[in-house]
């Protein structure tokens, strides 16, 4: 079942129509999106400051965005989804074009997987907290070393720098041999591990908020 | 889970300037800049067929080679267009009419054979020694499109590739024609959907996470 493939593009862009719990006329809607997509083409022309300001006053719209379709709950993941997706494919955005379609087409596109991912999730789920698995023994101590949080991993992940970034993908998350990532990416085996080490270790920093 | 502010900030700090696509129509002709050539010196080599100057003054073979370029160029700006985020599906019929002529003009051909008294080549089975001969001369606007195609988004590629495989099938075809005296039209389209099928139904489906992070 595909919850969110029936989102429709109206639907998301009659959104946009609300502001700071008012609605604005489309006249001043445009006028955002027209502000928005200045801020966004001095972003691609490598404006930080710019591009901080986009980010920061499209997240409120994203948040009612998302909200609406998915609730409070893990909302704020799908939102920084967005944000990360966005971040990607900047180079994408074409100023004479207006911003926001393109905006609320990436929010679409992540709203319609996160509900992917939540409908795969109850498939292969079991029903563990039952009396047909047997109830969890309370008594037992809590592992030390928990899993960690997956949000955070695959973002700190994102935040590498581009090598090391490849290099984890490739070897930990496909694992890959170093042969085959070495041909892939044009790198040497060395490099390669270098870059791996070098990865793990600011993921660890990055996880722990232990300074490298 | 990150603050988003914190993220914001950091993405905002590390970003560094990015090279704008072109409109889809300008790298639809950039597109063809390499791809055509690629075709007529692969077609060169192969051999122009011996009837070429008396096809090319029929007004039939002309308008059909003329559909097959404009298939091939709509196609590949309607998949460039649509790998941007925010594009109207129907970019999609873009290549519909031209296609609809190139096609048609397959459709005049099978009725003319049909009708003639002694069997033609186009209805005489699927010619398969011209296999390898649309192999060589699809791989390289394929390829070049699919890489192209890949510099947009990925977030929904069945799209996007099935259209680049037209467009790939169509500069093909036109290619084909000039060299091979039989016309393997049939099977370059056969061959090119069977491929740019399974591309598009293996990527199409759900991308893997990295291509999903994209």
């Amino acid at each position: 079942m595909d919850i969110a493939a029936d989102i429709s593009f109206e639907a998301l862009s009659r959104l946009t129509q609300r502001k700071g719990g008012r609605v604005v006329t489309v006249g001043e809607s445009q006028d955002v999106g027209a502000v928005w997509g200045e801020l966004m083409a001095a972003a691609q022309d490598g404006d930080n400051a710019a591009y901080g300001r986009l980010l920061g006053e499209i997240t409120p719209m994203l948040r009612r965005v998302v909200r609406r379709r998915w609730g409070e709950h893990d909302g704020e993941d799908i939102v920084q989804d967005i944000l990360l997706s966005l971040h990607r494919v900047r180079h994408t955005y074409d100023p004479a074009r207006p911003f926001k379609p393109w905006l609320l087409a990436i929010a679409q596109y992540r709203l319609a997987d996160a509900a992917r991912k939540t409908t795969r999730r109850g498939v292969h789920e079991r029903p563990e907290w039952s009396f047909e698995f047997g109830l969890p023994d309370a008594a037992a101590e809590e592992p030390e070393d928990t899993p960690g949080d997956p949000q955070l991993l695959r973002r700190a992940i994102a935040d590498l720098p581009e090598g090391q970034r490849r290099a984890v993908e490739l070897l930990k998350l496909e694992e890959r041999s170093l042969k085959e990532a070495a041909a892939e990416t044009g790198m040497t085996v060395g490099a390669l591990k270098v870059a791996m080490h070098r990865g793990l270790k600011a993921l660890k920093a990055a996880m722990t908020g232990i300074p490298r | 889970m990150m603050n988003t502010q914190d993220l914001i900030r950091s993405l905002s700090e590390s970003a560094q300037p990015v090279r704008r696509l072109p409109p889809p129509g300008r790298r639809a002709l950039g597109w063809a800049g390499l791809a055509v050539p690629a075709v007529a010196i692969i077609a060169l080599v192969m051999g122009l067929r011996p009837d070429l100057a008396l096809r090319l003054s029929e007004p039939a073979f002309v308008i059909e080679l003329a559909a097959c370029a404009a298939t091939a160029i709509c196609a590949a700006t309607a998949g460039l267009a649509l790998s941007i985020p925010g594009t109207p599906r129907a970019w999609a019929l873009l290549p519909l009419p031209p296609m609809l002529v190139w096609l048609g003009g397959f459709g005049r051909q099978c009725v003319l054979e049909w009708l003639a008294p002694q069997p033609g080549e186009l209805l005489d089975g699927p010619h398969l020694h011209c296999l390898p001969d649309i192999a060589v001369i699809t791989a390289i606007p394929t390829l070049v499109l699919m890489l192209m195609i890949r510099r947009g988004t990925w977030f929904r590629p069945r799209l996007p590739v099935m259209l680049g495989g037209l467009a790939a099938a169509a500069l093909a075809h036109g290619g084909l024609s000039l060299a091979h005296p039989e016309d393997a039209g049939l099977l370059v389209l056969i061959v090119q959907f069977l491929a740019v099928g399974i591309l598009a139904l293996t990527f199409g489906r759900t991308p893997g996470r990295n291509l999903a992070s994209r």
